[in-house]
């Protein structure tokens, strides 16, 4: 029998992917576990083997195409397949795909649900890949906490995709510009926060001084002696996992009857490079120093800008900081990532008068605020956090121990 | 007046709905007390399914036997004892109404004996021939249930002219009987009478028999009574039931013109009314419609802590949605909120063949708008129902694009068994590819629910 290559699920949200490059042509012997295409899905590119040995038999998807998960992207004859089989393409059956990236991920036919299989009725599931809901992004109302007909079908009218505009609305002025697959996801991710978290947004206003201080001290000799590039995030990752550590209710999820304290500190950080916005995570940013907070930031940076940074790089986090100094914002109120429940966004640096008793003195000051989730922090852990967090930043010698 | 007790719960009725409802709400630790004015079990099991159920099995049998001689069983002669099935009959009810009793009792529920009626909305007067008392509770759930309609008819209290309670206790097999009613319960009793041997004529109003079941099955079900000798009379409207010469009268018109036909006895079965008149619904503040209790799909009824269930609400008349109805009220009771779907209650009618229906017609289904594909697979080519020489057909009404299985209705032996697998499939939304995935046994009628599973989706293998 001849099989299908699909478009695999590299992650639980995606959707669909876009064909990079084929590496193998029609015709083509393939082997088992030899890259055949590449793709990329939301922010990544990664790189599709055959499960089998055989020879690719036709190419069904171009570089460009959307192709979305569990489609076939080409056909596969086995080595046992006689010609006859071909015709009736429409029998072949999907088979698992093993994807690199650094980490092999099994492909099943069932969607991963953090720590489960997804419960649906079979007719739930039609709809949702016909009308392209996640299905990880509902909550069933049936039997058990079962997805059933209804759910898809309220979800789908209360997000219409761009598929369902009605033509009529088109206007002859208008520029449409399709959406790109990141931008889709985005979309997805921000209505999925807007949907499930209320946040509420606080700002407090912290001197900095000492820190520019300590970071100008810095800069040079780590520059000529570690060859690293030391940017001011470094210290803020360090400052915001430290506070995270004594607050830990800030670097939780929220499950369906529990609050779920993260056993690690990940913290994930906005970077706009080439007017595209990554965010890669700083693993166990509580327990590296920030010469290592400083390093990896640099090496994030670089992958983006070669486009080289992996679904991997970029998953776990579990915190965000996002610093819009650069873009002249005195401050922000940011979309948490859900599911974390907490978001920092850094404000513009500015030089200020300031009393002092009864002088006034030049201070750095900076506003920073903090989104949380109150649907599991209150505002007193949340003010908690924001004063270890000052305290840390207003005497950053701690910092470097 | 005596002094007042306090409830959690006090349940009006212990039929289906009344008693399942009590045992649910003690068994979750709730104090729980049930009224009941007549017999525990209501119209189900004293005066309804079960009893019929015990003469369509005596029918059945009577049918079988007819049969025999096919398979070389030769019966030279068959003797129809109607009391001693009347008695078998009052054995099997008893024993179920005294397991409904000991039920109750297991689940610490009071049982008090008289008749309910609202004094406010959170108080009951209970009165006896002797005694009145009043009760107290936090919820109240009516489970009053239906009783035999009575149509404003000329002779419709006259002699010989019976209800199904009444047929149901007869003393004696009638000759010749007219059942004016061609809805389940007439229709049920037709066959029953004519299996037993009486001649039997059915007038019906409208102009088919069993409304509420799919078109084809009501023709399926319609052909076979008449191919067993039963007069069919359809848009036949009675007019009076008149005495004549010791024999009953039924003088009826269908369209223009009028006409009569005589028979021994008159078995009244057009409908249910609803047992609210004694209820005192306006003290209590309770909303109906000709005294069917209005409810939500949480079954609360316009006082928040006042529920209702069963035949009271005239919504679908079977024991088993009055019990689903009795899980939906107790469980918002206990606050974990949920909502009655009436999409797949079953419809099991006991006539000869059998008829049973889950989800929607073929007309709902196209009236609601859905692309339908009808598939439907006769049981001429199914092994099973030609050994047991019996006919019908497995119909699925589905959608066309995503498969969805929208009815299942079948007609023909076992049907109403099969109503089980049917309603499982709808309740858990499976589509025709997994009914089809499915194995069934061999040789079962079951079978030909994969079969028209598979013919839904043209990959018949036995057609
Ligand atoms: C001939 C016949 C055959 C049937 N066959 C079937 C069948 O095969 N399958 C099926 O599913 N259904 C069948 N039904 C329907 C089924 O019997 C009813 O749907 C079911 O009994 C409804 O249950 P209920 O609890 O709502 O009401 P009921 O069973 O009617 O019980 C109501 C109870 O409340 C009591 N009551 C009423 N008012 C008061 C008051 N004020 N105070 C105290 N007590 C009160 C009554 O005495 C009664 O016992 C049949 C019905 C009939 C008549």
């Amino acid at each position: 029998m001849p099989t299908e290559l699909l478009m695999p699920r590299v992650q639980p949200a995606m959707q669909d992917g876009m064909i990079v490059k084929w590496l193998k042509k029609e015709g083509d012997q393939i082997k088992k576990g030899e890259v055949v295409v590449e793709i990329t899905s939301e922010k990544a590119s990664c790189e599709v083997e055959t499960f089998h040995d055989g020879i690719l038999y036709k190419i069904l998807a171009n570089p460009g195409d959307v192709i979305p998960v569990n489609n076939p992207l080409a056909i596969i004859q086995l080595a046992g397949d006689k010609p006859e089989d071909f015709p009736g393409l429409e029998t072949v059956k999907p088979v698992p795909i093993i994807v690199v990236e650094g980490k092999q991920i099994q492909v099943t036919s069932e969607t991963p649900n953090g720590n489960g299989k997804i419960k649906a009725s079979p007719l739930a599931r039609c709809l949702a890949a016909e009308h392209g809901v996640d299905l990880a992004s509902l909550i069933g109302s049936g039997p058990g906490g079962r997805i059933i007909k209804q759910d898809v079908l309220q979800y789908h009218q209360s997000h219409p995709t761009v598929a369902k505009q009605a033509p009529a609305m088109q206007q002859q002025d208008d520029k449409r510009i399709p959406l790109s697959i990141i931008r889709r996801e985005t979309t997805r991710r921000l209505q999925l926060s807007k949907d499930n978290v209320i946040p509420v947004t606080s700002v407090t206003e912290i001197n900095l001084t000492g820190l520019l201080d300590l970071y100008k001290s810095c800069k040079e000799l780590w520059r000529d002696v570690y060859k690293t590039n030391l940017t001011l995030n470094a210290f803020f990752i360090k400052a915001v996992a430290l506070s995270l550590k004594r607050h830990e209710l800030l670097n939780s999820t929220l499950d369906s009857d529990a609050i779920v304290i993260k056993g690690s500190i990940n913290i994930g950080l906005a970077m706009n490079i080439d007017d595209q916005l990554y965010v890669p995570v700083i693993r166990n940013s509580d327990t590296i120093t920030v010469l290592e907070i400083a390093q990896r930031v640099s090496l994030f940076a670089q992958k983006a800008k070669d486009k080289q940074l992996t679904l991997d790089d970029m998953s776990g986090g579990t915190f965000t900081i996002t610093n819009v100094g650069p873009f002249d914002v005195q401050f922000s109120t940011p979309v948490i990532a859900y599911p974390q429940v907490g978001i920092l966004g850094i404000g513009t640096i500015n030089v200020r008068p300031v009393y002092q008793g009864d002088d006034i003195v030049k201070q750095s000051l900076c506003y920073v605020s903090l989104t949380y989730d109150h649907r599991v922090i209150d505002g007193a852990p949340a003010a908690g956090f924001r004063k270890t967090l000052k305290e840390l930043l207003e005497k950053p010698f701690v910092l470097l121990n | 007046m005596s002094i007042t007790t306090s409830y959690d719960v006090a349940v009006i009725g212990g039929g289906p709905g009344g008693y399942v409802a009590a045992l649910r709400a003690a068994q979750s630790g709730a104090k729980v007390c049930l009224i009941e004015k007549q017999d525990l079990g209501g119209t189900c099991l004293n005066v309804g399914c079960i009893p019929t159920k015990t003469f369509y099995k005596a029918a059945h049998l009577l049918n079988e036997i007819k049969g025999s001689a096919e398979l070389g069983i030769k019966v030279e002669k068959t003797n129809f004892d109607m009391p001693r099935l009347v008695s078998y009959k009052n054995g099997v009810v008893a024993k179920l109404v005294q397991g409904v009793a000991y039920l109750l009792k297991k689940n610490n529920v009071t049982v008090i004996k008289g008749v309910a009626s609202f004094a406010d909305k959170n108080t009951l007067e209970v009165k006896t021939a002797q005694s009145a008392t009043r009760i107290n509770a936090k919820n109240i759930i009516i489970a009053a249930g239906s009783s035999n309609a009575k149509p404003p008819i000329e002779g419709i209290d006259g002699k010989n002219v019976i209800d199904s309670t009444q047929a149901l206790s007869l003393e004696k097999l009638p000759g010749e009987i007219v059942v004016i009613g061609g809805g389940v319960i007439g229709a049920e009793l037709a066959c029953i009478f004519n299996s037993f041997g009486a001649k039997v004529t059915v007038l019906e109003m409208l102009p088919a028999i069993v409304n509420g079941v799919d078109h084809e099955c009501q023709a399926y079900l319609a052909k076979s009574m008449i191919a067993q000798g039963i007069s069919l009379l359809t848009n036949s409207k009675v007019l009076a039931i008149k005495d004549k010469d010791g024999r009953k009268q039924i003088d009826y018109e269908c369209g223009e013109r009028k006409s009569n036909i005589f028979a021994d006895v008159v078995l009244v079965a057009i409908g249910r009314a609803p047992n609210s008149a004694q209820l005192g619904l306006e003290k209590g503040g309770v909303e109906s419609k000709k005294g069917w209790i209005k409810v939500n799909s949480a079954m609360q009824t316009s006082v928040p802590n006042i529920y209702a269930i069963g035949d009271a609400l005239g919504e679908q008349m079977f024991a088993h949605a009055a019990y689903e109805e009795a899980e939906v009220a107790v469980q918002n009771i206990l606050g974990n909120p949920c909502k009655m779907k009436y999409s797949s209650v079953p419809k099991a009618v006991f006539t000869n063949p059998e008829i049973g229906c889950v989800g929607l017609s073929e007309k709902e289904a196209k009236d609601k708008g859905y692309d339908v594909a009808v598939a439907t697979f006769p049981l001429h080519g199914n092994g099973r129902a030609l050994i047991d020489g019996g006919e019908g057909f497995v119909k699925i009404v589905s959608e066309r694009k995503y498969h969805e299985i929208l009815g299942i209705h079948i007609v023909g032996p076992s049907a109403t068994e099969l109503t089980g697998e049917v309603s499982l499939a709808i309740t858990s939304e499976l589509r025709l590819e997994d009914l089809a995935a499915a194995i069934h046994a061999h040789p079962t009628i079951s079978e030909a629910v994969k079969e028209a599973a598979l013919l839904a989706m043209g990959r018949q293998i036995h057609c």
